[in-house]
């Protein structure tokens, strides 16, 4: 029952900044997100509260106490690293009772709960094995397995699921969050696809250039992101510059209403989601109607994607069914709706 | 089971002609050690006689001495050298840092300059410090020819070493030591194996360095056979070098299979 905090935490490999003051808290019995492109210093961070990097300023702490005295050996931080890192010349079994050999447990001890964490990770009776015997997908379990048998305070997940194929990525994120409920076992995972954030994290660290630049539940990142660059991450395409006055901003296409919101008046980019731009009929009774003419459209299976002009050069895009796509052709004028509390200005 | 007969035979046929051509210069060997008379045109000896074995195993010889003085000699040096050439391996297989090239170069350079030399210089030095006419002297005069050939085979197995494993058992609880034991020591054996035989064979054949610095006090196997070499008795020279040559092969052939050259360890050479 850990909760990890890190403040101010910043690391220099000589010249480089890899991480910059960030501060975050990972919630007790929750799996927290760190997501970012590469190179933004994810490892960094996770490498750092196992304890295998010293922070150059900031503080790490578990429970509220600081751990950075506490060497990495001592922390029950356990890392799972993004090659899994099996140890080759052990057989699979030897590979999962490693950290409690190391804690000097009896062997018959460690051959029982050997056996049970392998049955966790669904791969029973495979102890005997050699590392390289097994698939990928088994290999990451394996090691998913060598962690958990030494009950770590905190989990510490290095892209654990970058090396599998989309069938077994799906198993993967499904084993990681069926064990994380039942062992209630705080967890940070590092990733960088946000959709791998999304459906597994119930928080969301999002990084860039190594700083944080929105922490919140995923929901946050669709319907209130900080900054164009967070919107941009998450899918995003929609922006139209403004001038906000209130609930009204004067665009380029026209002058919008918006929902209420935090964000202060003046210049602002507005943000709407494709799939929350709505084809409608012309009448005027609702708000933020806009004419446009629809310059492409790409059927996408479930959904096809309409890319869309207003005026002279404001480009749109918008999401509908494929169906209801059939009725706009290339070339033809159509109506626009943008709900007032989907749009979302930006700073 | 023919398939598997057709397979096998290029192998074994390669493995026999291995084993005669390392076994055929023994065979003459063997012949002038027992041999009593043995003169120009024929082929065999003409009678045969254990006189040099005799003279070889007697107290007189003093073989025994020297077989013991040769083993701990080259034991030390070994062991010495592995203790050395673990930590600077590591440091060139595995880090970066200044001036690496430079080191790298001052250790392969023993293997350029004569070890004579560097030897001759050392002499007085030792002389300073007493460490000739003894063992201690010996061993680290054997150490300058040996160094090179530890250093350069354990790095090369360092270069190809990720030192995230031993990341990875730290977190779940290796301390240092435990992380030598279950991470590098298990990892690099095959490298280490390799570097112990070449450490143990070049310090059991050292001959001038062993005379120059041991004073005629520390007599090993190669020492007493040039003596006899000198002497022109061709059949004790012969079972000496027998006796000379038995435990480095014994040696070898323990160490063998880590000298296949699909191992990590040897990657050092190609670096040369
Ligand atoms: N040991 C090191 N020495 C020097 N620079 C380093 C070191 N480790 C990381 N860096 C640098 O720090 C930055 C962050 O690296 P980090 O590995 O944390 O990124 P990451 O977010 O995990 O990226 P990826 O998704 O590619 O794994 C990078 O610019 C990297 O080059
Ligand atoms: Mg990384």
């Amino acid at each position: 029952m850990t909760k990890v905090e890190l403040q101010q935490l910043s690391k220099q490999f000589g010249e480089v900044t890899a991480v910059s003051h960030v501060s975050l808290t990972a919630p007790d019995g929750r799996i927290t997100a760190l997501l970012g492109p590469s190179g933004c210093g994810k490892t960094t961070i996770l490498k750092t509260i196992a304890g295998l990097l010293t922070p150059s300023s900031g503080d790490v702490l578990f429970n509220g106490r600081s751990i950075l005295p506490i060497p990495a050996e001592k922390r029950n931080a356990v890392m799972v690293f993004q090659n899994h890192l099996l140890f080759p010349y052990l057989s699979v079994g030897e590979n999962v009772g490693f950290g409690l050999k190391m804690r000097g447990v009896e062997a018959a001890v460690i051959r029982q709960k050997v056996e049970e964490h392998l049955a966790m990770v669904q791969l029973p009776g495979l102890a005997n094995r050699r590392p390289n015997e097994l698939s990928g997908g088994q290999q990451q379990r394996v090691a998913l397995a060598r962690a958990l048998i030494v009950e770590p305070t905190v989990l510490l997940l290095d892209e654990p699921l970058s090396n599998l194929d989309a069938h077994l990525r799906e198993e993967m994120r499904q084993l990681i969050r069926s064990l994380q409920r039942a062992l209630n076992m705080t967890t940070i995972v590092v990733t960088h696809d946000q959709e791998e954030a999304v459906l597994l994290a119930d928080q969301i660290g999002l990084m860039f250039d190594g700083k944080l630049a929105q922490v919140g539940p995923p929901s946050d990142f669709y319907e209130r992101p900080s900054t164009r660059q967070v919107a941009s991450f998450f899918g995003a395409t929609n922006f139209l510059v403004g001038e906000k006055r209130g609930n009204v901003v004067e665009t380029a296409v026209g002058s919008l209403q918006i929902a209420p919101n935090p964000i202060a008046d003046g210049p602002v980019q507005l943000t709407i989601r494709p799939e929350h731009v709505q084809l409608v009929p012309a009448d005027g009774r609702l708000p933020n109607q806009l004419c446009a003419t629809v310059q492409e459209a790409i059927y996408a299976g479930t959904h096809t994607r309409l890319r869309l002009i207003l005026g002279s050069d404001t480009a749109l895009t918008l999401l509908t069914s494929p169906s209801a796509a059939k009725t706009v052709g290339v070339g033809t004028a159509v109506h626009l709706h943008l709900p007032p509390d989907h749009l979302w200005p930006l700073p | 089971m023919t398939r598997i007969k057709q397979t096998l035979q290029p192998r074994t046929l390669i493995l026999a002609a291995i084993v005669v051509g390392v076994l055929l210069p023994f065979v003459p060997l063997l012949l002038w050690s027992v041999s009593f008379r043995w003169l120009y045109p024929s082929v065999l000896p003409e009678s045969l006689s254990l006189r040099a074995w005799q003279y070889v195993f007697s107290p007189r010889a003093e073989v025994l001495s020297a077989l013991g003085y040769s083993t701990l000699v080259a034991l030390l040096v070994t062991a010495l050298s592995i203790l050395i050439g673990l930590p600077a391996g590591r440091a060139l297989g595995l880090y970066k840092f200044r001036g690496k090239t430079a080191v790298r170069f001052l250790i392969l350079a023993p293997t350029i300059v004569p070890t004579l030399a560097a030897a001759m210089g050392i002499h007085v030095l030792f002389i300073r410090y007493g460490l000739v006419d003894n063992v201690l002297g010996v061993v680290l005069v054997h150490l300058i020819p040996v160094l090179p050939y530890v250093v350069l085979i354990l790095s090369g197995v360092f270069a190809n070493y990720n030192p995230d494993f031993e990341a990875q058992a730290q977190t779940l609880g290796a301390s240092a030591w435990q992380r030598f034991r279950h991470v590098t020591l298990p990892t690099i054996f095959p490298a280490l194996m390799v570097a112990g035989l070449f450490a143990f064979i070049i310090s059991w054949s050292q001959y001038i360095l062993t005379l120059l610095i041991g004073g005629g006090q520390v007599v090993t196997l190669p020492v007493l056979l040039f003596s006899f070499v000198s002497s022109g008795d061709n059949a004790i020279t012969a079972a000496l070098s027998l006796v000379f040559i038995a435990p480095a092969l014994l040696f070898l052939l323990a160490t063998a299979r880590y000298l296949s050259g699909n191992q990590a360890s040897l990657g050092g050479f190609g670096k040369l």
